[in-house]
């Protein structure tokens, strides 16, 4: 008997942990998931302890997991099971799928019409679908070109500005240990991103008339020369690294690298040694081109599918939608390097974006810029398989490879109804 | 009337106690294994994002892989990785046991934990570790190639080196654990066998023939299924080294499938598409077994 009545309030005692019961008066646990580390991390742990300071009834709580996880099987198996984050970030490539099932919360509701005069037109069309504001953004990066200036100087080169000068230079300057250029090469979103100013530049779009039309004389030019560039050496064939990372240039991998303005964050913060070493120019441009960039960046959005998903828009919208700018400020000019999708934030910081490399994106590249696209997965995954066969799979001519894309993605958009 | 069978008490309680032993195998199997396999194949009869409902779509899924260029081309990656791996490392496990089995005990023990020792590391480590190696431009393996007066090679970075680069990878990872398991069975074979035939005049050659093959075939039929079932399910490595690329030219089918489910977010397609590698592992199995048997008869 006693044996029993002991196994008995033993079993009773492992239960506990599983049995949650939230007691009368306890604080809504929001769940925020990141992926950030080091300043970013410091910067979202702030912001999160000055709202829990200012909430009685709710409680923000981080949920870090790694870069990978959060844009791969982690956050999407925690959606499909239920238990997603109530506030998360997201980039345009999963912008649409998310939005198209439902899982971001509208936010116009909660943000006053006057702070949202405040944002750049373009940045929150982007993150609009059917006149519901999604999601806010927080920051408009930017790609140009950086370079080692003491490795083209030696050279006697002068930074590139047409796809004739990058060729001849990354050819220059590719030695037995040293790679010219360098670029994404692995598939995903950050290689589309990378591609699309190289597309617009040419007058060209991904899509004309509703369809994909990528059989055109600038893409082919643009698309031979970076085959020829992998196919010679002088790309960097095998980067030791994402393309996200300015080290290869720093650590004289390459000599030029194609990276974001998040790279002049990297090198004050991690190689400041090379401060005035490194340099940045425009991407470069296609004959009779127009010089321009993209604009990405990551978005916050509020889970429409929560218990909670009021108070995790009111929480989004507090971060980056409140008429108080500072957060978005440090965000753009302290934790990081980035444009602001509010005015005021840039307005009241003009000397900061005129420091350094970072006047030569204000002077020089700011201004070129055009939204990166929010396509559908199938669509995004079609377009990184054609980048992938193009650049790398010669036994393929280009224009057999964009015809297959073209037939895929075309196929596709026939039985498609969603957002574009 | 039929007389009913009498157990005895102590025999009832002999079995309660093997089927309370087997319980929480059984529960494990039916929770992890086969409740999973089923729940599969029920989502892979709907469209599905995972973050909205599903919706049933019958066999669409399984009617929409026959117009999937990129499964059928990672289809002919996992066969042509398959026709590479298995055979390797079946051919070289066999190969080196042999030679072990005829050293000195202390000196195949050395050989033995050598050979042993990268089964023993992660298979994400050594992928990292021989993304350094194979580095097209400061690899340690373009040094030595140079060294020897023979052009730098791109290996990963190439559409045609790639896969065989990484199946070495893998080969050099599971390599002892498979010679192992054929030492064991050499080392179980009677050694008085091996007498009658040397009396018989029977050389090396014969005598592994003969006698050696023949009795281990059991070894033999367990590493060729495992290393087949392995070669389908090739995924670290390949993950951490190419990610599939470059040009899709290392894409398998489990990274396709793990590809559509997490990045197109195309979950109740993957689901068919795993169920369909999960049929072809299967009846490969079964095809090997029947084979494998059939010979022994």
């Amino acid at each position: 008997m006693k044996r029993k009545a002991i196994s008995l309030l033993l079993c009773a005692a492992m239960l506990v942990p599983c049995v949650s019961v939230q007691a009368e008066g306890e604080k809504k646990q929001l769940k925020f998931a990141v992926f950030s580390e080091n300043l970013e991390l410091e910067f979202f742990e702030d912001c999160i302890a000055e709202y829990n300071e200012l909430q009685d009834e709710v409680e923000i709580v981080l949920e870090q997991m790694p870069q990978d996880d959060y844009r791969g099987a982690k956050l999407a198996t925690a959606f499909a099971s239920g238990e997603g984050p109530d506030i998360f970030y997201s980039y345009p490539g999963m912008f649409l799928k998310y939005a198209s099932a439902g899982t971001m919360q509208s936010l116009n509701d909660y943000i006053d019409p006057a702070v949202l005069d405040d944002f750049l037109e373009p940045a929150i069309d982007a993150c609009t679908v059917n006149g519901e504001i999604l999601a806010l953004p927080y920051e408009l990066e930017q790609v140009g070109l950086y370079y080692n200036k003491e490795v083209l100087a030696e050279a006697g080169i002068e930074p590139p500005t047409t796809w004739a000068e990058l060729y001849d230079a990354a050819a220059a300057l590719t030695t037995d240990t040293r790679y010219g250029y360098t670029m994404e090469t692995v598939k995903g979103g950050h290689q589309l991103f990378e591609w699309y100013p190289f597309l617009w530049m040419t007058g060209n779009e991904v899509f004309k008339d509703g369809k994909l039309a990528l059989n055109e004389p600038g893409v082919i030019e643009n698309f031979e020369l970076k085959r020829k560039m992998f196919e010679e050496g002088y790309a960097n064939i095998n980067p030791s690294r994402s393309n996200t990372d300015i080290g290869m240039l720093c650590e004289g991998e390459t000599a030029m690298q194609l990276m974001g303005t998040w790279g002049i964050s990297q090198i004050k913060n991690r190689y400041p040694e090379m401060e005035e070493k490194i340099g940045v120019v425009p991407i470069p441009v296609s004959e009779g081109g127009t010089p321009t960039t993209v604009a990405g960046g990551w978005k916050l959005c509020a889970n429409a599918n929560s218990d909670y998903a009021e108070e995790a828009a009111k929480f989004v919208v507090w971060m980056f939608g409140s008429e108080d700018n500072s957060k978005t400020a440090r965000w753009c000019t302290e934790v990081k390097f980035a444009y602001s999708p509010r005015k005021s934030v840039t307005a009241d910081h003009e000397e900061f974006y005129h420091e350094g490399l970072k006047g030569v994106f204000t002077d020089n590249i700011l201004g070129t810029e055009i939204p990166e696209l929010r396509l559908p997965a199938e669509i995004s995954d079609t377009l990184q398989d054609l980048l992938q066969t193009v650049y790398f799979d010669t036994s393929i001519s280009v224009e057999d490879a964009i015809a297959i894309a073209e037939e895929e993605v075309n196929d596709f958009l026939s039985t498609y109804d969603g957002a574009l | 009337m039929k007389k009913k069978k009498q157990i005895s008490p102590k025999k009832r309680r002999e079995v309660l106690t093997a089927y309370g032993m087997l319980l929480p195998d059984v529960l494990g199997l039916l929770v992890f294994v086969f409740i999973p396999i089923v729940y599969a194949f029920y989502i892979s009869l709907h469209s599905w994002t995972g973050l909205s409902d599903m919706d049933f779509i019958g066999f669409g899924n399984y009617f929409k892989m026959f117009k999937d260029r990129m499964f059928r081309k990672s289809l002919i990656v996992t066969a042509k990785y398959a026709f590479m791996y298995v055979p390797c490392v079946f051919l070289m496990a066999l190969m080196m046991a042999n030679l072990l089995s005829a050293l000195h005990k202390k000196v195949q023990t050395f050989f033995r934990t050598m050979f042993f020792l990268p089964y023993a590391i992660s298979t994400v480590i050594a992928g990292i570790v021989w993304s350094f190696i194979y580095n097209p431009m400061q690899g340690f393996l373009n040094q030595i190639l140079v060294f020897a007066g023979i052009e730098k090679q791109r290996f990963l970075a190439s559409p045609t080196q790639a896969l065989p680069s990484i199946v070495a990878v893998s080969v050099w990872l599971v390599l002892g654990y498979n010679t192992i398991l054929f030492l064991s069975a050499i080392k179980d074979v009677p050694r008085d066998y091996y007498e009658s035939a040397e009396l018989d005049g029977a050389g090396p050659v014969k005598k592994f023939f003969s006698i050696t093959l023949p009795l281990i075939k059991e070894t033999t039929i367990f590493v060729l299924i495992t290393c087949t079932i392995s070669s389908f399910q090739a995924f670290d490595q390949i993950r951490v080294m190419t990610e599939g690329g470059p040009a899709s030219a290392t894409t398998t089918s489990v990274l396709y499938i793990y590809k559509e489910a997490f990045s197109t977010y195309e979950m109740g397609y993957a689901s068919s598409l795993a169920f369909v590698l999960f049929l072809l592992i299967m009846v490969l199995t079964v095809l090997q077994m029947v084979l494998t048997r059939k010979k022994e008869r």
